[in-house]
């Protein structure tokens, strides 16, 4: 059973073998990996324990719970861009939407000979993916899940002569409740909190949502565990400090939280590359107003993606909010929201997200909290608005009667002539609305101690027993979505640990 | 709400203002309410353009960059950034920022609030609970599952919320 701690707990563990942080995409993997291999794995997790049976399609009940402040964050900067992570059990693959793509091959070639490993060759890999995919039931989407504006934009690519490809997603029997985003209630959606987690459960790991890990406690060159709060899950209040001890640690806190607790932890005096590089794949929305009822609420979330401009970095493809999400999202206020509202049938959202071409970075506070800053280089904002060009004349070649685009100042496409004075336009940064849900680097794995965090072995530089095992550790953006790179990454270096185990009992 | 950036007064506060500041009662007029609406969400957004030209111009006299309120890193401590700068950074940091802030999180808390209610939901003709209990029911059916059913035994919870 995995513990949702209510109180001050007399059962919380002193002592493990391996103490993993965080249960998500990262940490999920390495706890059932190793738990399996035969360690007294203990998993510490921040956010709460929900079970499908508890997962509903109100945001209101959901953002809270589910997502780290909400889901309100942002990044300052220029322009700024909110993003959301995830702070449950199953971290951030329960609110994710499932889209699983290997790391394209040239990226995966770019980092074998950065790195000087031929582990990281696509074909060394590629047995490891293989397993991945097969635990979490990795297929297309079913033609008959298509939304209706999803068909649209196929129609619409297919008509322009765009390359699209089926979207993989981890899903076993999908219904299309297109509620991805609030976790899925029908527990279609093989999230680590249904695959990876019961599995690890089942070879003995222990895991305790509602455990906030501070820092790890260091003595030398080694980590002699980690020190930790419980929350109270109602009020999100801290009890007394605790501490685990533990011959390894595994950090898989997410593309922010990883980062944050090296800081707490002194880590970053020694690493200055701590936090330094922030890759975010930035992704804005294009709404477009059809004449007839599209419901895109029933369907699969992204059913396929258009990656005819993957060389430069572009990925198209539709996806869909809910009412109050969509609201606030919107670039208008006042009545102009609900006139649009009020048409939230008609309503199709179709998104562009673009490899970015120069990282961000962290900056923590005191405390070690993180502040992300990024700012949107020069090209990116030129891409940006080839991406959102492309959207809206997807649109129109669907039928669309008016399409609302994320730049202020020029919220509006009537007709193709508006496109057209969008082209001559000189878009500034600091006019999209820009979201992500995809941070990742700020850990980077590298040779050097100098210009990265963890070397090859995901051990982090100077430390013998301190692991990320997280989208952190990525040496740079991977262009599609992360979780199956992180997954596998996850699964190799678990690998790679408990053989370098074995041999080093076998030596002793 | 406890869960949210906020700090504990400032979720209470929130609580106890939303009641006021969007009356969901069903007696009210759907009109009057979307009215109250546009005109709290005009402000909100309009406010904040305030703060932050006031900033801009407190910055050009005073001469210092608007990214500046990062200053409370370590290392600008100990810089030789001049007291003047220091302290306007410091100025925005703590008070012109939280207040920008704020009337973000309070705008989209409640056009998420609005929009996220049944009733509303009825209006623009969203009809999620039904549709999750549909597809629950779906999928329970095509993996001929048997166990013991949590969806089964919680019908409440996807019926619409008492309005
Ligand atoms: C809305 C959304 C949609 C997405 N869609 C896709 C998609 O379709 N395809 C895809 O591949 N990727 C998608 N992603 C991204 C993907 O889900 C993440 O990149 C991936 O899950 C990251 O894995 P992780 O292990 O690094 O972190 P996470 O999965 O976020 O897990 C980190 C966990 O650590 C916990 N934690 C943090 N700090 C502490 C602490 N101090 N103590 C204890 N625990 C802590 C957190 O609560 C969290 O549960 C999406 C993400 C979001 C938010």
């Amino acid at each position: 059973m995995i513990r949702n701690l209510r109180g001050s707990n007399p059962d919380l563990p002193d002592r493990c073998q391996v103490c993993v942080i965080g249960s998500g995409a990262g940490g999920a993997v390495v706890a059932a990996e190793l738990a399996e291999a035969g360690f007294d794995v203990v998993v510490l997790e921040e956010g709460g324990y929900y079970p499908t049976s508890e997962l509903s399609h109100d945001p209101l009940r959901m953002l809270p719970r589910l997502y780290r402040n909400a889901g309100g964050d942002s990044t300052l900067g220029r322009a700024p861009i909110m993003y959301t992570e995830g702070r449950c059990v199953g971290g951030s693959t329960v609110i994710n939407a499932g889209v699983c793509y290997r790391t394209p091959s040239d990226v995966l070639h770019r980092w074998a000979m950065g790195l000087g490993t031929l582990d990281f060759m696509p074909e060394n890999l590629a047995p490891i993916f293989e397993q991945v995919e097969k635990h979490l039931h990795v297929s297309p989407v079913p033609q008959e899940l298509y939304s209706k504006d999803a068909k649209y934009m196929l129609e619409a690519a297919q008509g322009k002569n765009y390359h699209s490809v089926p979207v993989l997603r981890n899903i076993h029997a999908c219904q299309g409740t297109n509620l991805c985003i609030l976790g899925c209630p029908t527990g279609a959606k093989q999230s680590t909190l249904v695959t990876y987690l019961p599995r690890a459960q089942k070879a003995g790991a222990r895991i305790f949502a509602n455990c906030r890990v501070q820092k790890i406690e260091l003595d030398g060159d080694r980590a002699a565990g980690v020190e930790y709060h419980e929350l109270d899950p109602l009020t999100g209040q801290r009890g007394p400090l605790r501490f685990l001890q533990a011959d390894w640690v595994f950090v898989a806190a997410g593309g922010t939280q990883s980062p944050s607790i090296l800081f707490r932890s002194g880590i970053a005096r020694k690493l200055r590359f701590v936090g330094k590089t922030l890759f975010l794949h930035p992704n804005t929305k294009c709404v477009g107003i059809f004449p007839d009822e599209v419901n895109a609420w029933q369907g699969s979330v992204q059913s396929f993606q258009i990656d005819e401009f993957a060389e430069e970095g572009l990925t198209l493809g539709a996806t869909f909010l809910p009412p109050g999400i969509l609201a606030l999202a919107l670039p208008f206020y006042g009545r102009e929201v609900d006139r649009i509202m009020e048409q939230y049938n008609h309503l199709s959202v179709w998104g562009v997200l673009v490899e970015d071409s120069h990282p961000g970075r962290l900056r923590f506070s005191p405390k070690g909290l993180p502040m992300a800053t990024y700012k949107l280089t020069r090209d990116d904002t030129e891409r940006f608005k080839f991406g959102i060009l492309k959207l809206a004349g997807l649109f129109f070649e669907a039928g669309a009667r008016e399409v609302l685009l994320p730049i202020r100042g020029m919220e509006y496409a009537r007709s193709r002539d508006d496109l057209r004075q969008l082209e001559r336009y000189r878009l500034k940064a600091e006019q999209l609305s820009l979201f992500s849900v995809h941070l990742m680097g700020t850990c980077r794995m590298g040779l050097y101690p100098q210009t990265s965090v963890v070397d090859v072995h995901h051990r982090v530089h100077g430390l013998r027993n301190v692991f990320i095992t997280d989208a952190s550790v990525f040496p740079g953006p991977i262009r599609v979505n992360p979780m199956l790179t992180i997954m596998a990454m996850a699964t190799r270096a678990a690998h790679n640990f408990v053989e370098y185990q074995r041999r080093f009992s076998q030596a002793a | 709400m406890h869960n949210l950036i906020l700090k504990p007064f400032e979720c209470r506060l929130i609580e106890a203002l939303l009641p006021v500041i969007l009356p969901t009662m069903p007696v009210h007029e759907h009109r009057f309410r979307r009215r109250v609406l546009y005109h709290i969400d005009r402000f909100l957004v309009k406010m904040p353009l305030f703060f932050r030209w006031l900033f801009h111009l407190g910055a050009w006299l005073f001469d210092v960059s608007p990214m500046l309120f990062l200053a409370h890193t370590h290392r600008f401590h100990r810089s030789s950034l001049h007291f003047r700068q220091y302290w306007t950074a410091r100025a925005y940091r703590t008070s012109i920022m939280p207040l920008y802030r704020w009337f973000h999180i309070i705008r989209g808390l409640i056009l998420l609030v609005y929009y996220s209610q049944d009733d509303q939901h009825r209006r623009l003709r969203y009809y999620p609970a039904e549709w999750v209990k549909f597809n629950v029911m779906n999928r329970r059916r095509k993996l001929k599952l048997v166990e013991e059913a949590p969806h089964d035994s919680q019908p409440s919870r996807f019926q619409p919320r008492s309005s």
